[in-house]
């Protein structure tokens, strides 16, 4: 490699490696909640989340919210019922969270 | 296309409450009830366990066995609990578009599962496990991990790691692993279509079971950061206040939820580079 290739390659380097700094991405927050979410899945475009609760006198809260990947408003195929719902999963990639881990599977 | 399940704990009779659980499927013609199993909690039943869509649903359905010599449940002699097993698990598909699950002939329930279509990846599922007074199966697996093609519902292949994998992904091409092993936490990437070992990573000690899989990067949680690997390079991608959680891909975005310490959650989203 001759000096001017070298010059070349190393300006290229520099260029790659400052651009790469540069768009350093940052996350967009699509969705927000109030209640602890444990599961989520995403696929054709849109991204589904379910969160679970159980309030101080002991009823359960599980339910399942879908909305575009690009944000907006959530349908609720599956609303928070006050029932004893154990379910934690949604399809494709799936994770359960508790407080001290999260199991995907 | 979207599917969760339901598991909801009732009152069964007088001594045991019962688990009902449903496979739904939500898309654009509406909610379709694809699977219905039910338990009897320390007794006897059927469960439903990890699922996965790729052009259909494939889902793991458990049965759990009364194994108390007294047969306490069944005969019902001395009272008592009862004690169950999770004692076998197979594997069911529900082809896009219809409502009824088939099982796929000799492939086993899964502790993590993949898909992409046409590839199915398994950890299968520790065969057996107790119950105990769960509501849910168990999901213990084995250090293997097998490849199905969905189209023609035939193994191909099967692969031993050195540990039991906590995470799994495929893009139909590689499947991925995260394997924890006594050595360090490998990423292990396999063929979908021959299970040849295409590369092991060691990872940093706080790798979390997430992982997912691109046409050309795999993604994975280490401690706040999400981390990837593209052209042999390993890149961290971001590093936030909060542990990314149910890091998935889709077109190309990242997404992941984090909780913060008063429960209140939100939804992250990331383009690839």
């Amino acid at each position: 490699m001759g000096i001017a290739a070298a010059v070349v390659t190393a300006l290229v380097c520099a260029a790659s490696t400052a651009a790469t700094a540069a768009a350093a991405p940052t996350p967009t927050t699509i969705a927000v909640t109030t209640k602890p979410i444990i599961a989520l899945a995403a696929g054709g475009g849109r991204v589904a989340y379910r969160t679970h609760f159980t309030d101080q006198s002991g009823g359960v809260c599980n339910s399942v919210h879908v909305m575009s990947l690009n944000g907006g408003n959530a349908s609720v195929p599956s609303p928070c019922v006050h029932t004893d719902d154990h379910a934690a999963w949604l399809s494709g990639r799936t994770c359960s969270s508790t407080t001290r881990s999260t199991v995907c599977r | 296309m979207l599917v969760y399940d339901s598991v909801d704990r009732v009152p069964l009779n007088a001594t045991h409450d019962g688990a009902d659980t449903t496979l739904w499927r939500v898309g654009p013609g509406g909610k379709a009830k694809l699977a219905t199993e039910n338990y009897e909690i320390t007794c006897s039943g059927t469960g439903i366990g990890p699922f996965a869509y790729g052009a259909g649903v494939a889902f793991t359905r458990t049965v759990m066995t009364e194994v108390d010599p007294g047969m306490e449940c069944l005969l019902g002699s001395g009272g008592g609990d009862g004690v169950s097993r999770m004692t076998s698990a197979t594997m069911r598909y529900v082809p896009a578009g219809s409502t009824t699950p088939v099982t796929i002939s000799g492939a086993p329930g899964a502790s993590r599962i993949a898909a992409r279509w046409p590839a199915l990846a398994i950890v299968p599922l520790r065969i057996p496990q107790p119950m105990g007074d769960n509501v849910t199966p168990p999901t213990r697996g084995t250090n293997q991990i097998e490849s199905w093609n969905l189209r023609t519902q035939t193994r191909r292949c099967a692969a031993s790691l050195a540990g039991v994998p906590t995470a799994v992904a495929t893009n139909g091409v590689q499947i991925a692993a995260i394997v924890p092993t006594p050595q360090g936490t490998n990423l292990a990437r396999l063929s979908a279509i021959n299970c040849a070992h295409i590369g092991v990573l060691t990872l940093s000690r706080h790798v979390r079971p997430e992982i997912v899989a691109g046409r050309h990067t795999v993604v994975w949680v280490a401690g706040r950061s999400v981390m990837a690997l593209s052209d042999h390079r390993v890149t961290r991608l971001y590093r936030g206040a909060l542990v990314p959680h149910g890091l998935t891909l889709s077109n190309g975005r990242l997404v992941w939820w984090v909780t913060g310490s008063g429960g209140a959650s939100r939804v992250l989203r990331l383009v690839l580079p």
